[in-house]
Parts: C-alpha cells; sequence; structure tokens
C-alpha cells in the first residue's frame, strides 16, 4: 500500500475520531462529555498515527483497545460503542484483503456488544460518568478481556479463511496477547485513576501508550534493518561466490513469506529466510572448510538458524518444536525434503504428530503460491 | 573490581566508601527513620524483581529497570527508604548472579547507597513532597498541581544519582585497571545514561502516584504495560546484538575470497569505535562510522582475486580495477534501508587530504569528515597486516607511517589524535 494511501486513510481515522467526538457532543442530551473522556477518545487516534505500517502488523487498533476500552466502561454506552466503529470501520481502509476487511468488520461489530453484555453483567454504568469504584474496575477488566478473546477468536477464523495451521497460533497469541492484556491493564488503570486525576491519568495513559508504541516501533525498525542488510550482503555473496542461478534470494523471499503467509510471528519469519539463505551458502560448500569456519557458532541468530538447517537435515535428533515447525517452512518452501522431515519427526515425539494431513497440505499450498509469486 | 589481589589503594577505597555509605545511612535515619509498612515492601520486592530482569544491552548498555521503583520510595518515604530498597536490590542481585567478587559487591552497595542518598537528600533540600513523612500537607495531588516545584527535584536528584554513579564508578576503574578517567567517561555514553535516568525518573513518579491514588493493586496494573514494554525492547535490543554479528559474519564470508584481508573490515571498525569514543563522538556518530567501517571494502567483491592477491606491484590497469572499488560498494549499500549517510564516507574512504586520492580526487575539508577518520584507521590495519606484496610492519614503524602520512595522505589533526589513542590505550595496557 502506497504512503499517500496509508496517510490518507490514517487521516480518515483522525477525521473519524473528531466526527465521533462532535457526535458525543450533540447526542448526549446536549451535555459535553467529560474532557478526560473526549481526550481518550481522541488522543489513541492522533498517537497512534502511523502504527499500522511502523509497528509491523500491530494496527492502530490493537493498541487503541485500551482506550476503547475506557469509553465502554465510562459509559458512553450505545454511543460510544458506534464511534469506537466509526474508527475502527475507518482503519479498515488499511487491510488489503477483503475477506481480511470483512472477518475484521465483523469482529468489530460483535465484540463490542459482548463487551458490554460482560460490563451489564459486571455493574453498568451511566453514560459519560467515570466513578471510582470497583464495579467499573471489575467492569474494565472483564470488558476488556471478553473483548480480547472474541476479537482473538475472530481474528483466528478470519485467518483460517486462508490456511488453518494451529501450531501457528501459540507464536501469535503470546505477541498480542501482550500487547492486548497491556491494554487491558491500561483501561483497568484509567478506571482506578480517573476519579483522582482526571486529565493527569489520561496524560499517564498517553504515556504509557507511547512507550509501548515506541518499543513496537524499534523493534519493528531493527527487524526491517536486519531482514535488508542480510538480503543487500547475501545478494553481494551470491553474486560472486555462489554458482549462477542458484535462486538464493528468491528462495528465501519465498520462506519468509510462507511462514508470515502460516501466521508465523515477524521474528520466525526472518529467522527462517537468513536460515534460507545460510542453506544456500552452506550447501554450495563455502567456505571449503565448511560452515563452522566462517559462521560463528555462538552466535545466536545464526545458531537458530543453523539449527533450522540441522532439524531439516537431521530430524532424528532432538528439536525445539519450533525449529521443527520452521524447519518444515524451510523444506516446504524449497520444495524438497518435506516427506523426510515428516518421516523422521514421526518417529519421535513431535509436533508434526499432531498435525493433520490436511494441514500439511496447507502449508504444501502455501509454500508453493509463495514461491511461484517470487 | 578485580578481586584476586586488590590494589591496596583500591581496596582502601571501597572500605572508604563503604564507611562513608554507612555513616550517611545512620545520619540521613535520625532525620527520616524508615517505618516498614506493606507498600514500601512491595516496592522493594518489586524494586529487586525488575533489578533480576534489567534491560541489558540496550543501545550498548544496561538499563536499571529498578530505578523507578526507587525514585518512588524516595518520594513517598523519603531518602533513608529510598537507600534501603536501593541497597536491597544490590544485594539481592549479587545474591541471584552469585558473583564471588566481594569487594566489588561491597563496592555496588556502597555506591548504591551514596548515589541514592545523594540523590534522595538533593529531591528534599529542594522542596520535593514525602508523602509519608508529611512534608506534603494535603498530599500528592496538591504537589501535581504545582507540578514545577514536584517535577524539577525528581529531575535534578535523577542527573546526581547519575553523578554519583558514574564518579565512584570512573575512581574504582581507575585505581582497579589503570583506565584513565576521561577514557571512562568517554565509554559511558553520558548522554544516553542521563536522559534513560531522567525518563526513569518520571515513570517513578508516575509509580508514587499509583500507589497514592491506588495502593499496590494498581501498581501491579501499572505494571504490565511496562513489563511488557520491556519484554519488547530486551528482544529489540537482542536482534540489534545479532544484526550486527549478522553483518559481521556476511563481511566476513565475503572478505574470504581475500586471504590477505581477512577480518580487515572488523579490525578497522574496532579501531573507528576505539577512535570515535577517543574524539567524544555521540553514540550515534559511533554507530553509523562503525556500520561504514565494516562494509567500506565491500567493493572488492568486484575485484578479481587474482588482483587482490598479487604478491607484485599492480599494472596501471589492475590499479585502476582496484580503485573502483569504493564505488563499487554504494549499489549494494543503498539497498539497506537508512543508510544513505554512510554512501559519502565509504565512497570517499581512499581520498587524500592532498587531493591526490581515489575516485574522486577531492581534498581537505571536502572529503567527508567520517572518510577522513575511517582513512586513518583503514591505513593504519593496512600497514600492521601482511599483505601479498609486503609482510606487517611493526607498530613502531606503522606509528613512524602514520605520522609522515599526515598532511598530505591523511588529516593532520585526527592522524595526531589516532597516535594520541593509541598512546593511551598502551599506557592504559601497561597498567
Amino acid at each position: 500500500m502506497s504512503r499517500r494511501l496509508r496517510l490518507l486513510a490514517s487521516g480518515a481515522i483522525v477525521f473519524a475520531s473528531l466526527v465521533g467526538l462532535a457526535a458525543m457532543m450533540v447526542w448526549d442530551r446536549g451535555s459535553l462529555p467529560p474532557p478526560n473522556v473526549a481526550l481518550l477518545f481522541v488522543l489513541p487516534s492522533v498517537l497512534l498515527l502511523g502504527t499500522d505500517w511502523a509497528t509491523g502488523g500491530f494496527s492502530d487498533n490493537d493498541f487503541a483497545l485500551g482506550a476503547d476500552i475506557v469509553l465502554l466502561v465510562s459509559g458512553a454506552g450505545v454511543y460510544a460503542v458506534l464511534l469506537v466503529l466509526a474508527r475502527r470501520m475507518a482503519s479498515l481502509l488499511t487491510r488489503q484483503s477483503p475477506r481480511a476487511a470483512t472477518m475484521g468488520a465483523a469482529a468489530y461489530l460483535l465484540a463490542p456488544p459482548v463487551a458490554i453484555g460482560g460490563l451489564l453483567a459486571a455493574g453498568g454504568l451511566e453514560p459519560f460518568t467515570v466513578v471510582h469504584a470497583d464495579p467499573a474496575v471489575v467492569a474494565a477488566a472483564t470488558a476488556g478481556l471478553l473483548y480480547v478473546l472474541l476479537d482473538a477468536f475472530l481474528g483466528l477464523l478470519a485467518r483460517s479463511a486462508d490456511t488453518f495451521w494451529p501450531w501457528a497460533l501459540p507464536a501469535n497469541a503470546r505477541a498480542y496477547g501482550l500487547l492486548w492484556l497491556s491494554q487491558v491493564s491500561l483501561a483497568v488503570l484509567a478506571e482506578l485513576t480517573l476519579p483522582q486525576l482526571g486529565l493527569l491519568s489520561v496524560v499517564l495513559f498517553s504515556l504509557l501508550l507511547v512507550l509501548l508504541r515506541v518499543a513496537y516501533g524499534f523493534m519493528r525498525r531493527v527487524l526491517q534493518l536486519y531482514t535488508a542488510t542480510a538480503e543487500a550482503l547475501t545478494a553481494a555473496l551470491e553474486a560472486t561466490l555462489l554458482t549462477p542461478g542458484m535462486e538464493a534470494l528468491p528462495l528465501a523471499d519465498a520462506a519468509y513469506r510462507t511462514a508470515r503467509a502460516l501466521g508465523f510471528p515477524q521474528e520466525d519469519a526472518s529467522l527462517v529466510q537468513s536460515a534460507s539463505l545460510l542453506e544456500s551458502i552452506v550447501g554450495q560448500g563455502f567456505p571449503s572448510s565448511g560452515a563452522g569456519g566462517v559462521l560463528e557458532r555462538d552466535h545466536a541468530a545464526l545458531v537458530d538458524s543453523l539449527r533450522i538447517v540441522e532439524a531439516a537435515e537431521r530430524p532424528d535428533q532432538e528439536m525445539e518444536p519450533r525449529f521443527l515447525r520452521l524447519a518444515f517452512v524451510l523444506h516446504a518452501t524449497n520444495g524438497a525434503a518435506i516427506e523426510r522431515v515428516q518421516q523422521s519427526a514421526s518417529a519421535s515425539v513431535t509436533v508434526f504428530d499432531r498435525v493433520s494431513d490436511s494441514a500439511q497440505a496447507a502449508v504444501k499450498s502455501t509454500a508453493l503460491n509463495c514461491a511461484s509469486e517470487s | 573490581v578485580e578481586e584476586s589481589r586488590p590494589h591496596p589503594a583500591l581496596f582502601a577505597f571501597v572500605s572508604v566508601l563503604a564507611a562513608g555509605a554507612v555513616l550517611a545511612l545512620a545520619a540521613s535515619w535520625s532525620v527520616f527513620p524508615v517505618d516498614p509498612s506493606p507498600t514500601l515492601l512491595v516496592l522493594a520486592v518489586l524494586a529487586v524483581l525488575a533489578e533480576l530482569a534489567t534491560l541489558t544491552g540496550f543501545r550498548g548498555g544496561d538499563v536499571a529497570t529498578s530505578y523507578p521503583l526507587t525514585v518512588a520510595a524516595m518520594v513517598l518515604f523519603g531518602p533513608t527508604a529510598a537507600a534501603v530498597v536501593g541497597i536491597l536490590v544490590v544485594v539481592a542481585a549479587e545474591l541471584w548472579r552469585r558473583d564471588p567478587a566481594r569487594l566489588k559487591g561491597v563496592f555496588n552497595t556502597a555506591q548504591s547507597a551514596l548515589a541514592d542518598l545523594a540523590a534522595a537528600w538533593t529531591y528534599v533540600l529542594l522542596g520535593g513532597p514525602v508523602v509519608a513523612a508529611g512534608r506534603s500537607s494535603s498530599g500528592l495531588q496538591a504537589a501535581f498541581d504545582h507540578w514545577p516545584q514536584f517535577l524539577l527535584p525528581v529531575l535534578v536528584a535523577s542527573v546526581v544519582a547519575v553523578g554519583v554513579n558514574v564518579a565512584l564508578v570512573v575512581v574504582v576503574l581507575w585505581l582497579s585497571r589503570g583506565v584513565s578517567p576521561a577514557t571512562s567517561l568517554r565509554g559511558f555514553g553520558l548522554g544516553v545514561f542521563t536522559a534513560i535516568h531522567l525518563t526513569l525518573g518520571l515513570v517513578g513518579v508516575a509509580v508514587a502516584l499509583i500507589v497514592v491514588t491506588s495502593n499496590w493493586i494498581g501498581l501491579l496494573v501499572f505494571a504490565f504495560p511496562l513489563v511488557t514494554a520491556r519484554q519488547i525492547l530486551q528482544n529489540s535490543a537482542r536482534l540489534q546484538h545479532e544484526y550486527a554479528n549478522t553483518v559481521r559474519v556476511l563481511v566476513r564470508s565475503i572478505e574470504a575470497k581475500d586471504e590477505y584481508t581477512r577480518g580487515h573490515s572488523e579490525r578497522v571498525a574496532d579501531y573507528a569505535v576505539r577512535f570515535c569514543s577517543h574524539l567524544g563522538l555521540s553514540d550515534a556518530q559511533t554507530e553509523r562510522i562503525q556500520f561504514a567501517a565494516m562494509l567500506h571494502d565491500l567493493g572488492k567483491m568486484g575485484v578479481r582475486a587474482e588482483v587482490l592477491n598479487k604478491p607484485a606491484r599492480l599494472s596501471d590497469a589492475e590499479y585502476a580495477e582496484m580503485q573502483r572499488h569504493p564505488a563499487e560498494a554504494l549499489p549494494i549499500v543503498a539497498k539497506i534501508p537508512r543508510t544513505e549517510d554512510l554512501l559519502p564516507i565509504i565512497r570517499h574512504h581512499h581520498e587524500r587530504i592532498d587531493g591526490c586520492g581515489y575516485p574522486d580526487g577531492i581534498e581537505g575539508d571536502r572529503i567527508p569528515y567520517a572518510s577522513r577518520l575511517l582513512a586513518v584507521c583503514d591505513t593504519y590495519d593496512a600497514m600492521t597486516s601482511s599483505r601479498p606484496y609486503r609482510p606487517a610492519l611493526s607498530r613502531a614503524k606503522a606509528v613512524d607511517e602514520l605520522e609522515s602520512a599526515a598532511g598530505t595522505q591523511l588529516d593532520g589533526e585526527l592522524a595526531a589524535a589516532f597516535l594520541d589513542m593509541l598512546d593511551d590505550e598502551s599506557g592504559e595496557s601497561q597498567q
């Protein structure tokens, strides 16, 4: 997606926020929302501008979850739900796949009512009031957790429309879970402190939000740099040292995209990419002294990458399930040794025992698609 | 702190420091006695846990994640409580790491106590409120209504904490390893260190605020986003470390075709980092120059191995081929994002100050500063390592050659500064 389109989409998000704020003022019996509630509605949109492409897969919606929960629990009720929806629907402009957009919209439509249900069950609140009471805190936690669970479930269903690879879930769930639970914590914290601290609480909320955004953005930046540098240098290596026409880079690229398509987090996908490149280099017998001569075995990333290669080459030895899975992806991409991995892995107790035939076929199919696009 | 046979001066210094810490703590206790409370206990436990989860290798250093909790103890319970929390943190960390160096443990504990006491007393003397001691009649909220009265003391206190910590470490490094104070100070990255402490000091204020308004339950809730951010930053720091290693390994692979220059880029990068530190350049500048140094000879891939490894003088055609290498690196490096500023550094690293270099023949200040710096490191390493056409020069001979090249081939001031650095390092290693 072009930078211009992204900027337009971000502008739409901010615009929806401002329209939402105006709607709050007009529709709520002519009264103005408290400044802290109004700020909580607008601030995340402004603070998180550009989050989609700066944090690699984590959208502004993931970061604004805490503010949404506070709005729900603060009693903005149906209005808040509508306004949250307006902002979230606007952000769908940044989604590429119509199928993902549709499923995402369904998630956004269903999750808030369920969260509201949890909120009501835990003790509903009046519109635009923030009460420092235990029910508000409990409601924030309940609504937040329900929201997260339903969003995660629907997100999983959205992904399963294309590929369903159950063992890919935990890695993604960890990354998203940390962020989402942080958002629930932020919401609970806001409920705890808003009545006493007012705007100061919003400032605190925003600072933590920015801290999270900066941390995720920093990780994204390092990952991008890592991948691009490895690619550039390996291209140089390939040009001078490897057999002409070996196509190490397209293979590595396909491995990366296969892992991503299967739902692996970016970090693991980069690892597979790196492993693919290294395998190409090592597979060329370079250098003459073998991999151990030049590659540093005490270097964590390369050791991880080499483990993947080793897991693929010698699947009989005991390996962490994570590396076996990545090795599986690597070799599915390379279109070789998949049966060998499967057979040997099934001899020992590994995750492959629990992988259905249809799921394995899905990996092969995804790998083939990604490889053919390279 | 060297443990095997501590120097008498070092032993005396640490002893005096420990005695001073005990006396200072006793004096502080007489004014602000510590009244144990569940909240203080929770703060201390969280501080210990935070210390065990210290963010390591972030921007070249460690971030003391327990510091905000020490600041919160200072704001809520006063200087003595802050020092006690600090001491508990250090002792717990020493026990956890099972570091056998007892003198080092004593030093770390005394250093923490003195730094925390100095910072906390600065805070109090500047009018910062101490909530539990009744120094603030209407509590923390009132203090926030007049935030300059509150925030300024915390920020100044954080600067004092950094100052005391750094000063004590500089002295102990000088006594234990003979590292000159100037070298130690340059290696600290004081700017980043101070900025991190100022930020963590403000987080400490937020912790105090949460404790006052929401007690320790709020504190636990508040901790979750912070722990997440710490986890993400730790992962990023690890990735950055791995990134640097990957670049090193790939460059080493590329250099493998030239048996004489194998490891050259790594060594030049190492010289460049030390030289940048010696010149007092910022961490960001150092990082860029280090990266440029790693990649500066990438263009040699385009030079035939027989030319690179030729044991005799190069013909004109061969020399012309060799001269293309700075420019040939550029298309490769340009593919890496955010490397625009590296391209001129790499392109001009073979220019001469008198204008007789290549590829563009520019002279003097027209050559980028980083290229001139890199040229000094590159030349020194080239002279001190073997080449197909000559053996490695001795260090003394290389120093002579560097002196004679100053002002014609190399930037005179930078060459002199490089020689100063070698002298300094030589002196330190002898000590």
